[in-house]
């Protein structure tokens, strides 16, 4: 198993974890003692599960399995790759930050963190899109 | 790879573009808002990339990794036709989220994806079953005549005229359960589901 595919795996069963605890979180009752932006974790209980868990269980795997590119580069462009994992984990950490927090109280610095987590998260998708299209063909 | 999984994959990986530039747009409007008609583009959002990207990657899986038929002719027209089916379909379907959830496109798209999971699960059923040496008799139609001896002599198995009996009590009791579970449980029980066993799985047959 490639170490690519390994950290994608292995970073994605820690955001299932997370993903299990923001959904505890936010199904426990509202009470004061309990920090205000337990309210808004929807959103990033969502993305946690299907971004973090299963979107990049999905990559780690199909960059592992994927029909080989070509000799010289079985698993296409190994940089893009490494792109799509940093920039897809770099967007969905600043999101899970950024969203409830701006939900929370709005300010300018959230939103643009906000718009920064999609630009990055956008990028690591077309990243692992680019990569693997060369590699889906048939034999 | 074969030409109809090279088809799924694609067309999972054009749904998933279109998904994440969706969900890119929204979440910029979210934080430096753009345009309120944007917020239109979340049924897409999640159709795109819960069943155009997620499902289909999830078919092509199962496509891939369940068990074979023996016979060239098992994996046959009728498999094939199947997924052939369910792919048209799950493309027709997605004319939903691009009309719109209401009126008469909407109720054809949807019909449309249930449809392609049906025809799915009908080719996917008769390829779910245990290791040949643990079938039994009844189980081994698709197996030559020479395996089938073997395993008599060495099974004794009952004839198939008894399986009703074993099965049906089973199955009553298993339909007798009632469970009601939320459209997220389900989702999350699905996606869980397959994607461990297949972490278990590929492993194995990638061993040398």
């Amino acid at each position: 198993m490639p170490p690519l595919t390994r950290l994608f795996i292995k970073t994605a069963l820690v955001y299932l974890a997370l993903a299990l605890l923001a959904g505890l979180a936010r199904s426990l009752p509202p009470s004061e003692a309990l920090p205000a932006f337990f309210a808004y974790l929807t959103p990033v209980y969502f993305h946690l599960f299907m971004a973090g868990w299963v979107l990049q269980l999905i990559i780690g795997v199909g960059y592992w399995m994927f029909p080989k590119h070509t000799r010289e580069q079985p698993r296409g462009n190994e940089a893009l790759a490494w792109a799509a994992y940093g920039l897809l984990n770099a967007g969905l950490a600043l999101r899970v930050v950024a969203e409830p927090l701006h939900s929370l109280q709005p300010h300018p610095a959230w939103g643009w963190a906000l718009a920064v987590s999609a630009v990055l998260q956008w990028l690591g998708g077309m990243a692992f899109v680019a990569n693997a299209w060369p590699r889906i063909k048939e034999h | 790879m074969p030409g109809l999984s090279v088809w799924y994959v694609r067309t999972a990986l054009v749904y998933l573009a279109l998904g994440l530039t969706f969900g890119m747009l929204m979440l910029w409007h979210k934080g430096m808002p753009i345009h309120p008609a944007l917020w239109a583009l979340l049924p897409a959002h999640i159709e795109f990339l819960l069943l155009g990207w997620t499902l289909r990657i999830g078919l092509r899986r199962r496509l891939w990794i369940l068990p074979r038929f023996r016979t060239k002719t098992g994996q046959c027209a009728a498999g094939l036709a199947g997924l052939c089916a369910a792919q048209r379909r799950h493309l027709a379907g997605h004319a939903r989220s691009v009309a719109g959830q209401a009126g008469e496109v909407g109720t054809w798209g949807a019909s449309s994806e249930g449809f392609a999971v049906i025809a799915f699960a009908l080719h996917a059923w008769p390829r779910i079953q245990p290791p040949a040496h643990r079938r039994r008799p009844w189980d081994r139609r698709h197996l030559c005549r020479h395996s089938r001896l073997v395993l008599a002599a060495t099974d004794g198995g009952v004839p198939g005229t008894t399986r009703a009996l074993r099965i049906a009590p089973l199955r009553a009791s298993a339909m007798s359960w009632p469970i009601q579970w939320d459209s997220r449980g389900v989702l999350a029980v699905w996606c869980i589901m397959t994607a461990l066993p297949s972490a278990v799985l590929i492993p194995k047959r990638a061993r040398p």
